[in-house]
């Protein structure tokens, strides 16, 4: 028996997923495993709202966690750097579980896989996180370190909203039907990134996953 | 105690160093030892079919490893971590073998088709093409098909190991293999025509192998892969039709 298996450790979590990227808007990854931003790189700001989730009997449902990450190239190439921060409504305990689950360490899928794409990871960072999961109008921020703020695409010709989805019948990058916008802010201030990249790439999902 | 020290060093390498034997292995076959395994052959026993599916595989191998790096890189990360921390994984190389399952199946059928091929006596016993109509032929079927949506869908799951990763994740050494097969068939489903096309220009022509690995690392790669792979479309196809025009004008 390894001790994984000794300890459990099994975890789902059902959640709202608000990301956001400096890609145009397709979002070459989602497609192809290659960013479509001008600098083939990636950086990333996603916003998690925990519907409902546990690790083994400890309950995690309502929690806001933010992710915030880059690759100088395509994820897969790996030498990403990553900051979590958690809100300081996570008792110290499900901030343990959840850095475990987000860092990968109790397996799973798709964090097992990209956890082997960082190099740096810094935190979890716990702070006061204020954060709205909206089909439209998303947006999570942290003071004074990242502020993201989703809108529909408008059409340019009649200004009505184009209501845009990105669906994978037999399951996607991350997700399996994405509702797609764009930012009207979207920028990260905090040690190891400053970026922003407002009006690129935004999509809120809902996902599910487990170990 | 050493030996405990020493494995646990080897342990973190072994994928590199089994991915690299091999392709050492493949490309020294390929470069010194193909040309003298098969001689011309006139009258086919089934020793000379064995020692063709051989060499197909043996090149297949030494062809298509080296653009499937960055997933059995990811997958080994994976592994590493869960090492880490004590828990249970696959050998990278299962995957790998899975992966080299694919491309055995289409080296045996390859190996038919050209054996079929000399039958027909449209390739020389140097197993090059005879009939320019038959080279013109594979050159303008292969770029015709770098265009067709199967091939770009394949392309476009071969780019994106990650995606592939989080999405068709298996469990244990069946399911390594089982991932690792899946995983060559987009690269087969990618690239087995312009495997093919080593039949046009000479199985054993070494330029073409390396040529051809290269264009398939490209494809597999480059950032702007999937462009390129259209843009060698169009190339193969003027080529077919160049050799055509000056071979008739001549």
């Amino acid at each position: 028996m390894s001790s994984e298996n000794a300890s459990k450790n099994k975890w789902a979590l059902s959640m709202h997923q608000i990301e956001c990227c400096n890609c145009s808007h397709g979002c070459g990854c989602q497609f192809s495993g290659f960013p479509d931003s001008d600098a083939g790189s990636c950086e990333a700001l996603i916003g998690f709202y925990i519907k409902t989730g546990h690790l083994d009997d400890l309950d995690l449902s309502n929690l806001k966690v933010i992710f915030a990450a880059a690759w100088p190239k395509a994820i897969h190439e790996g030498n990403g750097k990553a900051i979590l921060f958690i809100d300081s409504a996570a008792s110290a305990e499900q901030v343990g579980a959840i850095a475990g689950i987000f860092t990968g360490q109790f397996g799973g899928m798709p964090f097992e896989a990209l956890a082997g794409t960082f190099s740096e990871l810094e935190g979890p960072i716990v702070a006061n996180i204020n954060m709205q999961a909206d089909d439209k109008h998303s947006s999570f921020t942290i003071e004074d370190v990242l502020d993201v703020q989703h809108t529909p695409l408008i059409n340019p010709m009649n200004g009505e909203d184009q209501n845009v989805h990105i669906t994978y019948p037999d399951g996607g990058f991350f997700w399996n039907d994405g509702i797609i916008g764009t930012t009207k802010a979207m920028s990260i201030k905090h040690n190891m990134f400053s970026f922003d990249h407002v009006g690129q790439f935004a999509a809120k999902a809902e996902v599910n996953w487990a170990n | 105690m050493k030996t405990k020290f020493i494995q646990r060093k080897l342990g973190k390498h072994i994928l590199s160093l089994s991915i690299f034997s091999m392709l050492f292995a493949a490309w020294y076959y390929m470069f010194f030892l193909m040309t003298m395994n098969m001689a011309p052959v006139a009258q086919w026993s089934y020793i000379d079919i064995i020692m063709l599916f051989s060499m197909w595989a043996i090149m297949m191998a030494g062809m298509m490893l080296p653009s499937a790096m960055p997933i059995f890189h990811l997958i080994e990360q994976i592994n590493q971590k869960r090492k880490l921390r004590h828990a249970t994984y696959a050998s990278s190389l299962y995957f790998v073998l899975g992966y080299l399952l694919a491309w055995l199946l289409y080296s045996l059928i390859i190996t038919l088709f050209q054996w079929w091929l000399h039958h027909l006596t449209l390739l020389s016993p140097m197993m090059k093409s005879s009939q320019l109509w038959f080279t013109c032929a594979l050159l303008a079927l292969s770029g015709i098909y770098q265009w067709l949506p199967i091939k770009q869908y394949c392309l476009s799951r071969c780019r994106s190991p990650l995606g592939f990763l989080t999405s068709s994740w298996q469990e244990g050494i069946n399911g390594a293999i089982k991932m690792g097969y899946i995983h060559g068939q987009y690269c087969l489903g990618c690239c087995w025509i312009l495997m093919a096309l080593l039949l046009a220009f000479g199985v054993m022509n070494l330029q073409w192998i390396i040529a051809l690995t290269v264009l398939v690392a490209i494809e597999k790669l480059a950032p702007y892969g999937l462009v390129f792979s259209k843009i060698l479309g169009v190339i193969l196809m003027l080529f077919a039709c160049y050799l055509a025009v000056a071979t008739l004008n001549t």
